[in-house]
Protein backbone atom coordinates (compact mmCIF):
# COMPACT_ATOMS: atom_id res chain seq x y z
CA UNK A 1 0.00 0.00 0.00
CA UNK A 2 1.41 3.11 -0.98
CA UNK A 3 2.68 5.61 1.69
CA UNK A 4 0.22 8.45 2.31
CA UNK A 5 2.42 12.02 2.43
CA UNK A 6 1.68 14.93 4.44
CA UNK A 7 1.32 18.15 2.05
CA UNK A 8 -0.92 19.86 5.05
CA UNK A 9 0.23 19.93 8.13
CA UNK A 10 -1.86 22.51 10.54
CA UNK A 11 -0.18 22.73 14.16
CA UNK A 12 -1.87 24.68 17.22
CA UNK A 13 -2.66 26.87 15.03
CA UNK A 14 -4.53 30.07 16.90
CA UNK A 15 -6.07 33.57 15.27
CA UNK A 16 -7.38 36.32 17.43
CA UNK A 17 -8.71 39.56 16.25
CA UNK A 18 -8.71 41.56 19.36
CA UNK A 19 -11.25 39.63 21.54
CA UNK A 20 -12.48 37.47 18.80
CA UNK A 21 -11.13 34.00 18.44
CA UNK A 22 -11.14 32.73 15.10
CA UNK A 23 -8.96 30.06 15.27
CA UNK A 24 -8.48 27.43 18.48
CA UNK A 25 -5.43 25.55 18.50
CA UNK A 26 -6.41 24.00 15.21
CA UNK A 27 -4.51 20.89 14.22
CA UNK A 28 -5.14 19.25 11.08
CA UNK A 29 -3.41 17.29 8.17
CA UNK A 30 -3.75 16.74 4.69
CA UNK A 31 -2.56 13.84 2.71
CA UNK A 32 -1.02 14.82 -0.94
CA UNK A 33 -3.44 13.94 -3.91
CA UNK A 34 -6.14 14.62 -1.99
CA UNK A 35 -9.42 17.35 -2.63
CA UNK A 36 -9.97 18.16 1.02
CA UNK A 37 -13.00 19.58 1.36
CA UNK A 38 -12.72 22.20 4.46
CA UNK A 39 -16.61 22.55 6.09
CA UNK A 40 -17.99 24.96 8.20
CA UNK A 41 -20.61 28.06 8.75
CA UNK A 42 -20.46 31.15 7.95
CA UNK A 43 -17.68 32.48 10.45
CA UNK A 44 -16.41 29.64 11.63
CA UNK A 45 -13.15 30.36 10.32
CA UNK A 46 -12.30 28.96 7.05
CA UNK A 47 -11.25 31.55 5.16
CA UNK A 48 -8.81 32.65 8.29
CA UNK A 49 -7.52 29.25 8.30
CA UNK A 50 -6.76 29.89 3.92
CA UNK A 51 -5.46 33.33 4.46
CA UNK A 52 -3.02 31.96 6.78
CA UNK A 53 -1.94 29.18 4.82
CA UNK A 54 -1.94 31.33 1.90
CA UNK A 55 0.80 33.48 4.12
CA UNK A 56 -1.73 36.60 3.61
CA UNK A 57 -2.17 36.92 7.30
CA UNK A 58 0.07 36.14 10.32
CA UNK A 59 -1.15 33.51 13.08
CA UNK A 60 -1.21 34.30 16.26
CA UNK A 61 0.41 31.25 17.37
CA UNK A 62 0.89 27.70 16.28
CA UNK A 63 1.86 27.91 12.46
CA UNK A 64 1.68 25.15 9.57
CA UNK A 65 3.72 23.54 7.14
CA UNK A 66 3.07 23.26 3.58
CA UNK A 67 5.13 20.98 1.26
CA UNK A 68 7.36 20.90 4.44
CA UNK A 69 7.84 24.72 4.50
CA UNK A 70 6.99 26.25 6.89
CA UNK A 71 4.58 29.06 6.36
CA UNK A 72 5.83 31.97 8.34
CA UNK A 73 9.86 31.36 8.06
CA UNK A 74 9.38 30.11 4.41
CA UNK A 75 6.62 31.97 3.20
CA UNK A 76 7.75 32.61 -0.41
CA UNK A 77 8.77 28.97 -0.62
CA UNK A 78 5.38 28.17 0.44
CA UNK A 79 4.14 30.77 -2.22
CA UNK A 80 5.83 29.09 -5.26
CA UNK A 81 4.21 26.09 -3.93
CA UNK A 82 0.70 27.44 -4.02
CA UNK A 83 -2.10 28.65 -6.31
CA UNK A 84 -4.76 30.53 -4.89
CA UNK A 85 -8.72 31.41 -5.49
CA UNK A 86 -10.00 33.76 -2.76
CA UNK A 87 -13.78 34.25 -2.59
CA UNK A 88 -15.49 36.55 -4.84
CA UNK A 89 -12.24 36.94 -7.02
CA UNK A 90 -11.78 40.04 -8.52
CA UNK A 91 -9.20 41.42 -11.59
CA UNK A 92 -8.32 44.50 -13.50
CA UNK A 93 -12.14 45.14 -14.80
CA UNK A 94 -10.66 46.91 -18.06
CA UNK A 95 -7.82 44.78 -18.88
CA UNK A 96 -8.57 41.74 -20.92
CA UNK A 97 -8.41 38.28 -19.33
CA UNK A 98 -5.17 38.28 -21.14
CA UNK A 99 -3.39 41.01 -19.71
CA UNK A 100 -4.37 40.05 -16.09
CA UNK A 101 -3.18 36.55 -16.51
CA UNK A 102 -0.01 37.72 -17.58
CA UNK A 103 0.39 40.31 -15.29
CA UNK A 104 0.04 37.41 -12.59
CA UNK A 105 2.28 35.49 -14.43
CA UNK A 106 4.91 37.41 -14.61
CA UNK A 107 4.63 37.89 -10.74
CA UNK A 108 4.87 34.44 -10.37
CA UNK A 109 8.32 34.18 -12.22
CA UNK A 110 6.92 32.34 -14.95
CA UNK A 111 9.10 32.65 -18.08
CA UNK A 112 7.33 31.62 -20.99
CA UNK A 113 3.80 33.67 -19.72
CA UNK A 114 2.47 33.28 -23.66
CA UNK A 115 2.71 29.85 -23.50
CA UNK A 116 1.35 29.09 -19.79
CA UNK A 117 -1.53 31.24 -20.27
CA UNK A 118 -2.30 29.90 -23.57
CA UNK A 119 -1.64 26.78 -22.00
CA UNK A 120 -3.48 27.13 -18.92
CA UNK A 121 -6.39 28.17 -20.75
CA UNK A 122 -6.58 25.33 -23.24
CA UNK A 123 -6.34 22.98 -19.98
CA UNK A 124 -9.45 24.65 -18.15
CA UNK A 125 -11.16 24.68 -21.62
CA UNK A 126 -11.65 28.83 -21.90
CA UNK A 127 -9.84 29.92 -25.40
CA UNK A 128 -11.50 32.55 -27.16
CA UNK A 129 -11.65 34.82 -24.33
CA UNK A 130 -8.45 35.89 -23.55
CA UNK A 131 -8.54 38.99 -25.72
CA UNK A 132 -11.77 40.20 -23.76
CA UNK A 133 -11.99 42.63 -21.21
CA UNK A 134 -12.91 40.92 -17.62
CA UNK A 135 -15.28 43.38 -17.28
CA UNK A 136 -17.43 41.90 -19.43
CA UNK A 137 -17.41 38.66 -18.14
CA UNK A 138 -20.02 36.39 -16.27
CA UNK A 139 -19.64 35.51 -12.58
CA UNK A 140 -19.06 31.92 -14.08
CA UNK A 141 -15.89 33.22 -16.55
CA UNK A 142 -14.19 35.32 -14.06
CA UNK A 143 -14.04 32.10 -11.62
CA UNK A 144 -12.39 30.13 -14.80
CA UNK A 145 -10.21 32.97 -15.09
CA UNK A 146 -9.51 33.07 -11.43
CA UNK A 147 -8.86 29.34 -11.66
CA UNK A 148 -6.50 29.64 -14.20
CA UNK A 149 -4.44 31.93 -12.37
CA UNK A 150 -4.31 29.97 -9.55
CA UNK A 151 -2.81 26.79 -11.72
CA UNK A 152 -1.00 28.37 -14.77
CA UNK A 153 2.05 28.88 -12.14
CA UNK A 154 1.94 24.86 -11.55
CA UNK A 155 1.35 24.50 -7.65
CA UNK A 156 1.42 21.50 -5.85
CA UNK A 157 -1.80 22.68 -3.79
CA UNK A 158 -4.38 24.79 -4.44
CA UNK A 159 -6.69 26.66 -2.27
CA UNK A 160 -10.21 27.39 -3.42
CA UNK A 161 -12.09 29.76 -0.79
CA UNK A 162 -15.97 28.97 -1.20
CA UNK A 163 -15.58 29.14 -5.66
CA UNK A 164 -19.01 28.04 -6.30
CA UNK A 165 -20.55 30.90 -4.44
CA UNK A 166 -22.61 33.32 -6.71
CA UNK A 167 -22.75 31.04 -9.48
CA UNK A 168 -25.57 29.56 -11.41
CA UNK A 169 -25.84 25.91 -11.72
CA UNK A 170 -24.61 25.28 -14.98
CA UNK A 171 -21.18 27.67 -13.61
CA UNK A 172 -21.25 25.32 -10.44
CA UNK A 173 -21.16 22.16 -12.91
CA UNK A 174 -18.54 23.04 -15.21
CA UNK A 175 -15.98 24.22 -12.15
CA UNK A 176 -16.75 21.18 -10.27
CA UNK A 177 -15.58 19.56 -13.80
CA UNK A 178 -12.61 21.41 -13.88
CA UNK A 179 -11.51 20.85 -10.01
CA UNK A 180 -11.36 17.49 -10.59
CA UNK A 181 -9.53 17.52 -13.84
CA UNK A 182 -7.01 19.51 -12.14
CA UNK A 183 -6.73 16.36 -8.96
CA UNK A 184 -6.76 13.82 -11.35
CA UNK A 185 -4.52 15.21 -14.71
CA UNK A 186 -2.33 17.31 -12.38
CA UNK A 187 -1.93 15.71 -9.67
CA UNK A 188 -2.61 18.69 -7.12
CA UNK A 189 -3.57 18.69 -3.92
CA UNK A 190 -6.85 20.92 -3.70
CA UNK A 191 -8.38 22.37 -0.49
CA UNK A 192 -11.66 23.23 -0.93
CA UNK A 193 -12.94 26.10 1.24
CA UNK A 194 -17.09 25.65 1.14
CA UNK A 195 -20.19 25.46 3.12
CA UNK A 196 -22.14 23.88 0.26
CA UNK A 197 -22.64 19.88 1.43
CA UNK A 198 -23.36 19.20 -2.15
CA UNK A 199 -20.21 20.43 -3.62
CA UNK A 200 -18.43 18.19 -0.63
CA UNK A 201 -19.91 15.06 -2.02
CA UNK A 202 -19.20 15.22 -5.51
CA UNK A 203 -15.81 16.58 -5.51
CA UNK A 204 -13.82 15.81 -2.52
CA UNK A 205 -12.40 12.45 -0.84
CA UNK A 206 -11.40 13.70 2.71
CA UNK A 207 -13.52 16.18 4.72
CA UNK A 208 -13.01 18.43 7.92
CA UNK A 209 -15.47 20.43 9.72
CA UNK A 210 -14.87 23.45 11.37
CA UNK A 211 -16.82 24.99 13.91
CA UNK A 212 -16.15 28.17 16.21
CA UNK A 213 -12.69 27.47 15.16
CA UNK A 214 -12.04 24.12 16.37
CA UNK A 215 -11.91 21.27 13.99
CA UNK A 216 -14.55 18.57 15.31
CA UNK A 217 -14.23 16.05 12.53
CA UNK A 218 -12.58 14.85 9.82
CA UNK A 219 -12.51 11.50 7.54
CA UNK A 220 -12.70 10.43 4.36
CA UNK A 221 -15.92 10.70 2.84
CA UNK A 222 -16.40 6.68 2.40
CA UNK A 223 -16.02 6.49 6.06
CA UNK A 224 -18.05 9.44 6.73
CA UNK A 225 -21.23 7.92 4.91
CA UNK A 226 -20.64 4.12 6.67
CA UNK A 227 -20.36 5.64 9.99
CA UNK A 228 -23.62 7.77 9.65
CA UNK A 229 -25.08 5.18 7.51
CA UNK A 230 -28.90 6.00 9.03
CA UNK A 231 -28.39 9.37 7.74
CA UNK A 232 -30.60 10.28 4.64
CA UNK A 233 -27.95 13.19 3.03
CA UNK A 234 -24.65 14.67 4.03
CA UNK A 235 -26.32 17.51 4.84
CA UNK A 236 -28.15 15.59 8.10
CA UNK A 237 -24.41 14.04 9.34
CA UNK A 238 -22.72 17.77 8.89
CA UNK A 239 -25.77 19.14 10.91
CA UNK A 240 -25.87 16.09 13.32
CA UNK A 241 -21.65 16.54 13.53
CA UNK A 242 -21.92 20.47 14.16
CA UNK A 243 -25.35 19.92 16.91
CA UNK A 244 -23.40 17.26 18.77
CA UNK A 245 -20.08 18.78 19.22
CA UNK A 246 -21.99 22.72 19.93
CA UNK A 247 -23.82 20.62 22.70
CA UNK A 248 -20.72 19.53 24.54
CA UNK B 1 14.00 40.94 -8.38
CA UNK B 2 14.03 43.04 -11.13
CA UNK B 3 11.70 41.18 -13.25
CA UNK B 4 8.81 41.50 -10.73
CA UNK B 5 9.70 44.73 -10.37
CA UNK B 6 9.09 45.93 -14.16
CA UNK B 7 6.24 44.01 -14.35
CA UNK B 8 4.22 46.08 -11.78
CA UNK B 9 5.97 49.07 -12.94
CA UNK B 10 4.62 47.93 -16.98
CA UNK B 11 1.40 47.05 -15.59
CA UNK B 12 0.93 50.75 -14.29
CA UNK B 13 1.27 52.03 -17.73
CA UNK B 14 -1.23 49.71 -19.09
CA UNK B 15 -3.82 50.13 -16.28
CA UNK B 16 -3.21 54.05 -16.00
CA UNK B 17 -4.12 54.51 -19.81
CA UNK B 18 -6.79 53.21 -19.45
CA UNK B 19 -8.21 55.23 -16.66
CA UNK B 20 -10.90 58.33 -17.77
CA UNK B 21 -10.10 60.26 -15.16
CA UNK B 22 -6.18 60.10 -16.17
CA UNK B 23 -6.95 60.22 -19.70
CA UNK B 24 -8.98 63.48 -19.02
CA UNK B 25 -6.56 65.68 -16.71
CA UNK B 26 -3.82 64.85 -18.83
CA UNK B 27 -5.33 66.02 -21.90
CA UNK B 28 -5.98 68.98 -19.98
CA UNK B 29 -2.47 69.42 -19.08
CA UNK B 30 -1.38 68.88 -22.65
CA UNK B 31 -3.42 71.31 -23.99
CA UNK B 32 -2.26 73.52 -21.40
CA UNK B 33 1.29 73.36 -22.15
CA UNK B 34 0.24 74.46 -25.81
CA UNK B 35 -1.89 77.21 -24.69
CA UNK B 36 0.91 78.49 -21.90
CA UNK B 37 3.12 78.88 -24.83
CA UNK B 38 -0.24 81.08 -26.92
CA UNK B 39 -0.63 82.95 -24.46
CA UNK B 40 3.16 83.86 -24.48
CA UNK B 41 3.07 84.43 -28.08
CA UNK B 42 -0.40 86.80 -27.21
CA UNK B 43 1.15 88.54 -25.23
CA UNK B 44 4.59 89.27 -26.82
CA UNK B 45 2.14 90.68 -30.16
CA UNK B 46 0.15 92.91 -28.11
CA UNK B 47 3.12 94.23 -26.05
CA UNK B 48 4.66 94.79 -29.15
CA UNK B 49 1.87 96.48 -31.25
CA UNK B 50 1.43 98.80 -28.10
CA UNK B 51 5.02 99.48 -28.36
CA UNK B 52 4.56 100.15 -31.69
CA UNK B 53 2.03 102.74 -31.30
CA UNK B 54 3.64 104.50 -28.46
CA UNK B 55 6.69 104.92 -30.41
CA UNK B 56 4.69 106.22 -33.26
CA UNK B 57 3.07 108.79 -31.14
CA UNK B 58 5.71 109.54 -28.91
CA UNK B 59 7.69 110.26 -32.02
CA UNK B 60 5.28 112.39 -33.50
CA UNK B 61 4.98 114.59 -30.26
CA UNK B 62 8.71 115.20 -30.57
CA UNK B 63 10.23 112.82 -27.80
CA UNK B 64 13.95 112.00 -28.32
CA UNK B 65 14.52 109.11 -25.63
CA UNK B 66 12.07 106.22 -27.01
CA UNK B 67 12.65 103.51 -24.61
CA UNK B 68 13.87 99.86 -25.36
CA UNK B 69 11.32 96.77 -26.21
CA UNK B 70 10.98 95.50 -23.68
CA UNK B 71 10.49 91.99 -25.43
CA UNK B 72 14.07 92.15 -27.01
CA UNK B 73 15.57 91.95 -23.38
CA UNK B 74 12.96 89.14 -22.04
CA UNK B 75 14.46 85.89 -22.64
CA UNK B 76 12.78 83.43 -24.66
CA UNK B 77 11.53 81.05 -22.05
CA UNK B 78 9.88 83.32 -20.37
CA UNK B 79 7.18 83.12 -22.72
CA UNK B 80 6.45 79.62 -20.70
CA UNK B 81 6.09 81.53 -17.80
CA UNK B 82 2.70 80.03 -17.38
CA UNK B 83 3.89 76.81 -16.93
CA UNK B 84 4.85 77.42 -13.77
CA UNK B 85 1.21 78.13 -12.43
CA UNK B 86 0.00 75.37 -14.81
CA UNK B 87 2.38 72.64 -13.05
CA UNK B 88 1.89 73.53 -9.73
CA UNK B 89 -2.14 73.79 -10.12
CA UNK B 90 -3.49 71.33 -12.61
CA UNK B 91 0.13 69.01 -12.75
CA UNK B 92 0.02 68.47 -9.36
CA UNK B 93 -3.25 67.35 -9.16
CA UNK B 94 -2.86 65.16 -12.48
CA UNK B 95 -0.27 63.57 -10.10
CA UNK B 96 -1.99 63.09 -6.90
CA UNK B 97 -4.53 61.12 -9.26
CA UNK B 98 -1.98 58.78 -10.75
CA UNK B 99 -0.48 58.14 -7.70
CA UNK B 100 -3.92 57.43 -5.83
CA UNK B 101 -5.23 55.46 -8.55
CA UNK B 102 -1.98 53.32 -8.67
CA UNK B 103 -2.96 51.57 -5.38
CA UNK B 104 -6.41 52.40 -4.91
CA UNK B 105 -6.75 50.24 -8.21
CA UNK B 106 -5.98 46.67 -6.80
CA UNK B 107 -8.10 48.10 -3.45
CA UNK B 108 -11.40 48.64 -5.82
CA UNK B 109 -10.47 45.64 -7.86
CA UNK B 110 -9.52 43.16 -4.25
CA UNK B 111 -6.33 42.29 -6.52
CA UNK B 112 -4.27 42.40 -3.74
CA UNK B 113 -5.32 39.10 -2.25
CA UNK B 114 -4.11 36.98 -5.55
CA UNK B 115 -1.14 39.39 -6.01
CA UNK B 116 0.16 38.63 -2.32
CA UNK B 117 -0.30 34.51 -2.45
CA UNK B 118 2.92 35.05 -5.47
CA UNK B 119 6.34 34.79 -4.34
CA UNK B 120 6.22 38.87 -5.22
CA UNK B 121 7.62 40.40 -1.70
CA UNK B 122 5.89 43.62 -0.53
CA UNK B 123 9.25 45.45 -1.17
CA UNK B 124 8.74 44.62 -4.61
CA UNK B 125 5.60 45.29 -5.25
CA UNK B 126 5.83 48.68 -4.32
CA UNK B 127 8.87 49.48 -5.81
CA UNK B 128 7.22 48.56 -8.95
CA UNK B 129 4.55 50.87 -8.48
CA UNK B 130 6.89 53.75 -7.35
CA UNK B 131 8.91 52.94 -10.65
CA UNK B 132 5.69 52.84 -12.26
CA UNK B 133 4.22 56.44 -11.26
CA UNK B 134 8.39 57.65 -11.82
CA UNK B 135 8.03 56.79 -15.39
CA UNK B 136 4.41 57.71 -16.47
CA UNK B 137 5.19 61.12 -14.84
CA UNK B 138 8.77 61.47 -16.81
CA UNK B 139 6.74 60.16 -20.09
CA UNK B 140 4.32 63.46 -19.46
CA UNK B 141 6.77 65.94 -18.59
CA UNK B 142 8.62 64.68 -21.54
CA UNK B 143 5.79 65.63 -23.99
CA UNK B 144 5.44 68.69 -21.89
CA UNK B 145 9.38 69.43 -22.53
CA UNK B 146 8.96 68.51 -26.15
CA UNK B 147 5.87 70.74 -27.02
CA UNK B 148 7.27 73.50 -25.04
CA UNK B 149 10.54 73.29 -26.42
CA UNK B 150 9.12 73.51 -30.10
CA UNK B 151 6.91 76.06 -29.78
CA UNK B 152 9.62 78.35 -28.23
CA UNK B 153 11.31 77.57 -31.90
CA UNK B 154 7.78 78.52 -33.40
CA UNK B 155 7.20 81.40 -31.69
CA UNK B 156 10.60 83.58 -31.52
CA UNK B 157 11.65 82.33 -34.84
CA UNK B 158 15.41 80.77 -33.85
CA UNK B 159 16.89 77.92 -32.01
CA UNK B 160 17.32 77.67 -27.91
CA UNK B 161 20.88 78.54 -27.17
CA UNK B 162 22.63 75.51 -25.32
CA UNK B 163 22.24 77.28 -22.21
CA UNK B 164 18.49 77.93 -22.63
CA UNK B 165 18.22 74.47 -23.71
CA UNK B 166 19.75 73.22 -20.26
CA UNK B 167 17.23 75.57 -18.33
CA UNK B 168 13.98 74.69 -19.69
CA UNK B 169 15.49 70.95 -19.04
CA UNK B 170 16.70 71.77 -15.81
CA UNK B 171 12.83 73.55 -15.04
CA UNK B 172 11.37 70.42 -16.12
CA UNK B 173 13.35 68.23 -14.06
CA UNK B 174 12.72 69.87 -11.08
CA UNK B 175 9.37 70.35 -11.87
CA UNK B 176 8.78 66.45 -12.49
CA UNK B 177 10.21 65.84 -9.47
CA UNK B 178 7.34 68.96 -7.82
CA UNK B 179 4.89 66.51 -9.33
CA UNK B 180 6.23 63.07 -7.92
CA UNK B 181 6.10 64.78 -4.59
CA UNK B 182 2.17 65.06 -5.10
CA UNK B 183 2.10 61.54 -6.37
CA UNK B 184 3.72 59.88 -4.04
CA UNK B 185 1.50 62.11 -1.21
CA UNK B 186 -1.73 60.14 -3.49
CA UNK B 187 -0.03 56.61 -3.25
CA UNK B 188 0.75 57.03 0.89
CA UNK B 189 -2.39 58.21 1.36
CA UNK B 190 -4.31 55.28 -0.91
CA UNK B 191 -2.24 52.39 1.26
CA UNK B 192 -2.71 53.83 4.17
CA UNK B 193 -6.22 55.28 4.62
CA UNK B 194 -9.23 53.30 5.43
CA UNK B 195 -11.89 54.45 2.34
CA UNK B 196 -11.71 55.37 -0.92
CA UNK B 197 -12.84 58.53 0.03
CA UNK B 198 -10.28 59.74 2.52
CA UNK B 199 -7.83 58.22 -0.14
CA UNK B 200 -8.21 61.26 -2.22
CA UNK B 201 -9.63 63.61 -0.03
CA UNK B 202 -6.87 64.04 2.46
CA UNK B 203 -3.89 64.65 -0.50
CA UNK B 204 -6.61 67.21 -1.91
CA UNK B 205 -6.95 68.95 1.26
CA UNK B 206 -2.42 69.22 1.69
CA UNK B 207 -2.33 69.96 -2.29
CA UNK B 208 -5.00 72.82 -0.85
CA UNK B 209 -2.46 73.98 1.45
CA UNK B 210 0.40 73.72 -0.37
CA UNK B 211 -0.91 75.59 -3.42
CA UNK B 212 -3.51 78.00 -1.63
CA UNK B 213 -3.31 78.34 1.58
CA UNK B 214 0.16 78.74 2.19
CA UNK B 215 0.91 81.40 -1.07
CA UNK B 216 -1.94 83.52 1.11
CA UNK B 217 0.82 83.52 3.87
CA UNK B 218 3.88 84.16 2.05
CA UNK B 219 3.67 86.04 -1.87
CA UNK B 220 -0.03 86.64 -2.14
CA UNK B 221 0.52 89.05 0.93
CA UNK B 222 2.87 90.96 -1.92
CA UNK B 223 -0.95 91.92 -3.79
CA UNK B 224 -1.60 90.36 -6.92
CA UNK B 225 1.48 87.83 -6.63
CA UNK B 226 -1.41 85.20 -5.38
CA UNK B 227 -0.61 82.56 -8.95
CA UNK B 228 1.76 84.72 -10.84
CA UNK B 229 5.15 83.52 -10.54
CA UNK B 230 6.84 86.39 -9.30
CA UNK B 231 9.16 87.17 -6.99
CA UNK B 232 9.28 89.29 -4.22
CA UNK B 233 10.94 92.42 -4.50
CA UNK B 234 10.59 94.91 -1.94
CA UNK B 235 6.69 95.67 -2.43
CA UNK B 236 6.11 93.22 1.21
CA UNK B 237 3.64 94.85 3.05
CA UNK B 238 5.18 97.86 5.44
CA UNK B 239 3.52 95.69 8.88
CA UNK B 240 6.14 93.75 10.32
CA UNK B 241 3.67 91.00 11.91
CA UNK B 242 2.87 90.24 7.55
CA UNK B 243 7.01 89.94 7.08
CA UNK B 244 8.14 87.53 9.76
CA UNK B 245 5.24 85.20 8.95
CA UNK B 246 6.45 85.70 5.16
CA UNK B 247 9.81 85.18 6.59
CA UNK B 248 9.23 81.63 8.70
CA UNK B 249 6.85 79.87 6.33
CA UNK B 250 8.46 80.61 2.91
CA UNK B 251 11.24 78.74 3.74
CA UNK B 252 8.44 75.62 4.02
CA UNK B 253 6.55 76.64 1.34
CA UNK B 254 6.63 73.88 -1.67
CA UNK B 255 4.97 75.83 -4.17
CA UNK B 256 6.49 79.34 -3.16
CA UNK B 257 9.99 77.40 -3.50
CA UNK B 258 9.08 75.78 -6.89
CA UNK B 259 8.09 79.25 -8.37
CA UNK B 260 10.88 80.99 -7.19
CA UNK B 261 12.71 78.37 -8.54
CA UNK B 262 11.04 78.07 -11.92
CA UNK B 263 10.45 81.72 -12.48
CA UNK B 264 14.72 81.84 -12.01
CA UNK B 265 14.86 79.21 -15.26
CA UNK B 266 12.58 80.56 -17.37
CA UNK B 267 13.98 84.29 -16.72
CA UNK B 268 10.77 85.89 -14.97
CA UNK B 269 11.48 88.48 -13.17
CA UNK B 270 15.61 89.91 -12.65
CA UNK B 271 17.56 87.92 -14.99
CA UNK B 272 20.60 85.67 -13.98
CA UNK B 273 22.12 84.24 -16.93
CA UNK B 274 24.00 81.41 -14.91
CA UNK B 275 22.52 78.53 -14.44
CA UNK B 276 24.86 76.93 -11.83
CA UNK B 277 24.36 80.40 -9.61
CA UNK B 278 19.98 79.67 -9.94
CA UNK B 279 20.52 76.10 -8.86
CA UNK B 280 22.89 77.34 -5.97
CA UNK B 281 20.51 80.59 -5.06
CA UNK B 282 17.82 77.75 -5.05
CA UNK B 283 19.43 74.84 -3.29
CA UNK B 284 17.15 75.06 -0.03
CA UNK B 285 14.36 74.77 -2.17
CA UNK B 286 15.27 71.55 -4.24
CA UNK B 287 16.77 70.04 -0.64
CA UNK B 288 13.15 70.78 0.08
CA UNK B 289 11.86 68.92 -3.08
CA UNK B 290 13.84 66.18 -2.51
CA UNK B 291 13.42 65.47 1.63
CA UNK B 292 9.95 65.55 0.84
CA UNK B 293 10.28 63.10 -2.21
CA UNK B 294 12.75 60.85 0.23
CA UNK B 295 10.21 61.30 3.38
CA UNK B 296 7.05 60.39 1.35
CA UNK B 297 8.57 56.87 -0.77
CA UNK B 298 9.80 56.09 3.13
CA UNK B 299 6.09 56.28 4.23
CA UNK B 300 4.67 54.77 1.57
CA UNK B 301 6.88 51.66 2.08
CA UNK B 302 6.43 52.01 5.46
CA UNK B 303 2.65 51.85 4.83
CA UNK B 304 2.93 48.93 2.22
CA UNK B 305 4.74 46.68 5.08
CA UNK B 306 2.07 47.28 7.41
CA UNK B 307 -1.08 46.95 5.05
CA UNK B 308 -3.43 43.98 5.72
CA UNK B 309 -4.32 42.26 2.48
CA UNK B 310 -6.96 40.64 3.73
CA UNK B 311 -8.64 44.26 5.35
CA UNK B 312 -9.89 42.95 8.84
CA UNK B 313 -11.64 40.52 6.82
CA UNK B 314 -12.80 37.86 10.19
CA UNK B 315 -16.08 35.83 8.20
CA UNK B 316 -15.66 32.70 7.28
Amino acid sequence: MKKEEIIIDIKMLVKKYKDFLALDNLNLQINKDEIFGFLGHNGAGKTTTVNILTSLLPPTSGGADICGFDISKDSIEVRKRIGYLPENVKFYENLTAYENLEYLAQLSGIKNTDKSIKDTLEFIDFRGFENKKVGEFSRGMKQRVGIAQAIIHKPEVLFLDEPTSGLDPMGIKKLREVILKINSEKGITIFLNTHLLSEVSKVCSTIGVLSHGRLIYKDSIENTLKKFKDEVSLEEIYFNIDSEKRIK
Amino acid sequence: MWKKILSVSRNEFRALFKEKTFILLLIIFILMTIFSTYIGWSTKNTIEKVYQETVIKLKESGASGIPLDTFLIAPALSILKNMIVYIFLIGSLLAIIIGHFSFMRDRIAGISKIVFSRTISRKEFITGKITGIFNVLALIISVSFIISYVSIILVTGHPLSGNETIKLLIFYLISLAYLIIFAMLGLFFAISSRSESLALVNPIIIWIIISFVLPQLTSALNPSALLNPVSIQGVAPHSRFFTIIQEVIKPFSLSENYKELGSSLLGVGPINTNTLQIIINNSAGILLILSLIGLLIYGSIFSMKKFDVCEEEVDG
